[in-house]
């Protein structure tokens, strides 16, 4: 990819209100390239909201988002969405169009600037990344639930922006497309990408994350690695069950208990 | 080339109650033979009465139709007028001032009778249970039949003048028509082609007051040549195809409507601005008594510029 | 399958020129289309004026016209990502319908321009209403009803409007305005409303990407750099350009928008911007035809051309309904 990778992606005292409520409230935090986030936090702790500012779908109402201590907002939205490419929780495809031709639509901030053999090529590529290859001409709207979602995996991830963002990517997915998908994003991360997911899964979060970022409430409870961030308290305090966190074979591992 | 014939016509005569005059085009044809049996026995009915009510006796007339009011508006000192139509303070159909004491009635039987009048005009359709009514309660009233050529339109002028008495400007109307009828209509086989193209495409064939005065005045009415009876339909196309030396437009060139689009077509441009055109005055839709002298004149003068042309 | 799209599209640009042909032939008159042609546009003899200053602006009209309806359809359905949504159903076209009203019967001296761009701004009051009323993403009844709710209230005054109005015909011409006509045009109208369509034209071919990136949703569009409130405003205008210039000059000639996109969507693989010219080609089609249609239909009034575009349109909109209820996706 031609664009500049960005060094690092910062939120400053971020603040957003909607519909005369307080969803995010002073949250201060950065991501850096090769690091894979995820943002946990109950029902309505604000995840999907900051997901949405970081990508600048939503408008932050207080505070600011900037890519290399240059504001998000003074970044053309034609070049920002090729920096930060961005999986909405719900993206459902009003037309039945072929898979293919929807991955493709994840390449219209390049506009003119790849040729039509280099498109296609790339949404192979893509299609094949999330192990939907076989799924290219199939229209969208006769796909499963996990099956569509792989698919808008592929359009997250044909334009190889250095930046991408996904609300909860996993939900709807089988056992063995959640591990594909982590792995995916594992890959993204390791390859020098910000990586930014909001996730319920603390299992997954905790085996394959670098950082987790804790909201509740709107605000910032907690952040770092999740060895950090998944204490017995902490869990206990935010979402009320008992938990466990410990290593097994030099890999974390997070095991959910009972009610509290 | 088909002409289309028109099964329903646009209520040429709007009326007091506002019902719909459509379905009497129609029966056109069984009107006028009865009609002359039906004057000839009101006539009969009328006539007596006339004569024990002198006409310089009626001091409140009252008319339950448009073309009654127009025509009493014009000949008759407004204070013995009491009432007319609202239809009659309509913009449209206003001619001249409207006096301010006038009742503008909506032809119910109950705005009249306070009123007191000594005279009663309708026509010979609509507000006739108003009129019944009124007569059941013994006040006068006398039905003006209409006029859809230029016989009845004469009848039409003699029975106001029975009913109204002797008047200066009925009289005088009445005298113009006559002498303008009595010269021999021109009719020569190279007498200039015309063509009425009304709102809504509508053209004026045989059996229609206007074709009368066309061809009295020395037209070839092309509508009636093409066997239209009455009103038919007519296209821009036909008009092209048709060729008329006179182009006929029939009222309200002022008040925009999709009606009007036709007259508005950039192909007629070349008529308009070489004044092959003439303009049937409103009136004469729903009160040919109003304007029918007035167009056969113009008419006449018309056919003579363009007869004159090489 | 794509062979056969591209050649079920080629018959529709094929099939064009065919229909124009039966436009020009079609008339009361009978006249000799070859001479004619010959003669030329300056000639003076009858079959050439006929052919020139009748036929020709007729069915040029009708051409532009239902490409601005086809448009307007393929656009409004992408914007509203509900494929219900069209024009006259919705009331964007009453709309435009009441404002050229307005200008035509209480605008004393009918100022050129000046109907075209009040029936715009008529249109963009109308599909600006539907899109906050029923934007956003809102199921197809919301949208439906929305839609139903601002025609009904549109039309309403349409017919307050025409009651008032100063000419004896005006209430007549409701029949006009809600079911469209294109008899008795010439140049002037086509003058009239070509500008305008074609810059309506011009801002749907602007913001094909955003109905594109559209198809994924709000969200999505807005993080491929279709964010902000410029390109639905593009889209509004386009829709009330398009829509609102041939209301002004045609009435409202409803469910080409709703028909043509549908017909034509499997044929671009779903693509939204594509659709747009594509819907644009088959709504000229649509409505040449369905003119030809009324110019051979003999009666004693001519047959409105709405009326016929809702026969065609009024059973397929029943159908698309019957289907979504069978839990086919629309």
């Amino acid at each position: 990819m031609s664009e500049p990778n960005p060094q690092i992606l910062r939120c400053h005292s971020l603040g957003l209100n909607r519909h005369q409520r307080q969803v995010l409230e002073g949250i201060d935090c950065a991501f850096s390239p090769g690091e894979l986030t995820a943002v946990i936090g109950p029902n309505g702790a604000g995840k999907s909201s900051l997901l949405g500012c970081l990508a600048g779908v939503l408008p932050c109402t207080a505070g600011q988002v900037s890519v290399n201590e240059q504001p998000g907002s003074s970044i053309p939205r034609a070049e920002w969405a090729k920096l930060c490419a961005f999986l909405p929780q719900q993206e459902s495809p009003a037309w039945s169009m072929p898979a293919q031709d929807l991955v493709a639509l994840g390449l219209l901030p390049w506009g003119r600037s790849f040729s039509r053999v280099q498109r296609q090529a790339r949404v192979r590529a893509a299609l094949q990344q999330v192990d939907a290859g076989d799924l290219a001409l199939r229209p969208v709207t006769q796909l499963s639930g996990g099956e569509q979602r792989r698919v808008q995996l592929a359009r997250l991830l044909v334009g190889d922006a250095p930046m991408l963002i996904a609300d909860e990517p996993g939900a709807a997915l089988d056992i063995r497309h959640q591990l594909q998908l982590m792995e995916t994003f594992r890959q993204q991360a390791d390859a020098g990408k910000i990586v930014v997911l909001a996730i319920h899964d603390l299992g997954l979060a905790a085996r394959y994350c670098d950082r987790i970022l804790l909201l509740e409430n709107g605000q910032l409870r907690a952040r770092g690695t999740p060895a950090d961030v998944l204490t017995r308290a902490q869990v206990a305090d935010v979402y009320g069950i008992s938990s466990e966190f410990r290593w097994r074979e030099g890999r974390p591992e997070f095991i959910a208990g009972d009610l509290t | 080339m088909i002409w289309m014939q028109l099964k329903e016509g646009r209520a040429r005569y709007p009326n007091v109650t506002g019902k719909s005059l459509s379905g009497i085009m129609n029966s056109y044809r069984e009107i006028l033979i009865g009609l002359r049996r039906l004057l000839s026995i009101s006539l009969g009915v009328l006539f007596p009465a006339m004569v024990s009510t002198p006409a310089s006796a009626q001091e409140r007339i009252a008319s339950l139709n448009l073309c009654m009011d127009q025509l009493l508006l014009q000949w008759v000192a407004p204070e013995k007028i009491v009432s007319v139509t609202w239809l009659s303070g309509e913009k449209h159909y206003r001619r001249a001032p409207l006096p301010e004491h006038l009742y503008l009635n909506r032809a119910q039987a109950e705005e009249l009778l306070p009123l007191k009048p000594d005279l009663v005009l309708t026509g010979q359709y609509g507000a006739q249970r108003a009129s019944q009514r009124l007569e059941q309660l013994g006040l006068r009233v006398i039905r003006i039949p209409d006029a859809y050529n230029l016989a009845q339109l004469q009848q039409q002028l003699s029975s106001l003048q029975q009913a109204l008495g002797e008047l200066p400007g009925l009289r005088q109307q009445r005298g113009k028509l006559q002498a303008l009828l009595e010269q021999a209509p021109e009719t020569s086989s190279d007498n200039p082609r015309a063509l009425i193209l009304s709102a809504n495409n509508i053209t004026y064939g045989d059996g229609m007051l206007e074709h009368e005065l066309l061809t009295r005045a020395g037209f070839t009415n092309l509508a009636a040549q093409q066997g239209v009876q009455q009103l038919g339909r007519v296209s821009l196309e036909q008009v092209i195809d048709s060729q008329p030396q006179l182009l006929v437009f029939y009222g309200g060139e002022q008040d925009f409507a999709i009606a009007h689009l036709a007259e508005r077509h950039p192909v007629l441009r070349e008529y308009i601005e070489a004044g092959r055109v003439y303009r049937l005055p409103q009136e004469l839709g729903f009160c040919p008594a109003l304007a029918a002298v007035e167009v056969l004149q113009q008419l006449m003068e018309k056919r003579k510029e363009i007869v004159g042309q090489p | 399958m794509l062979a056969n799209r591209n050649l079920i599209l080629l018959l529709i640009v094929c099939t064009l020129p065919i229909a124009l042909i039966a436009a020009l032939s079609s008339g009361p008159v009978s006249i000799n289309l070859v001479a004619a042609i010959a003669d030329g546009w300056h000639s003076d003899s009858s079959d050439a004026v006929i052919l020139w200053q009748l036929r020709l602006p007729r069915a040029v009209l009708a051409i532009v016209v239902g490409a601005a309806l086809g448009l307007g359809g393929a656009a409004m359905q992408g914007m509203l990502r509900n494929p219900l949504a069209e024009p006259a159903l919705l009331g964007v076209s009453s709309g435009a319908a009441l404002a050229a009203i307005l200008v035509l019967y209480y605008g004393a001296a009918v100022s050129g321009y000046l109907l075209p761009l009040l029936a715009i701004v008529g249109a963009l009051l109308a599909v600006g209403s539907v899109w906050l009323l029923a934007g956003h993403g809102a199921s197809a009844s919301r949208l439906v009803l929305a839609g139903v709710a601002i025609n009904a209230f549109l039309s309403a005054l349409m017919a307050l409007a025409l009651n008032y109005a100063p000419s004896m015909f005006a209430m007549q011409e409701i029949v006009f305005w809600l079911l469209g006509s294109l008899a008795n045009r010439g140049w002037d109208q086509v003058l009239l409303a070509l500008p305008f369509i074609v810059i309506g034209a011009i801002f749907l071919f602007l913001s094909r990407n955003y109905l594109r990136a559209l198809s994924l949703g709000e969200a999505s569009a807005a993080s491929l750099g279709f964010s902000g409130r410029r390109y639905p405003l593009l889209v509004l205008f386009g829709i009330a350009f398009a829509v609102g210039a041939s209301v002004a000059v045609a009435g409202t000639i409803g469910f080409i928008g709703l028909v043509v996109p549908h017909l034509m969507r499997p044929l671009v693989g779903q693509d939204p911007g594509r659709l747009l010219w594509v819907s644009a080609l088959a709504g000229a089609l649509l409505l040449l035809l369905a003119d030809v249609l009324v110019l051979n239909t003999v009666g004693a009034q001519e047959l409105r051309i709405g009326a016929v575009t809702a026969f065609i349109g009024a059973p397929f909109f029943f159908w698309l309904i019957v289907r979504s209820r069978q839990g086919g996706n629309l």
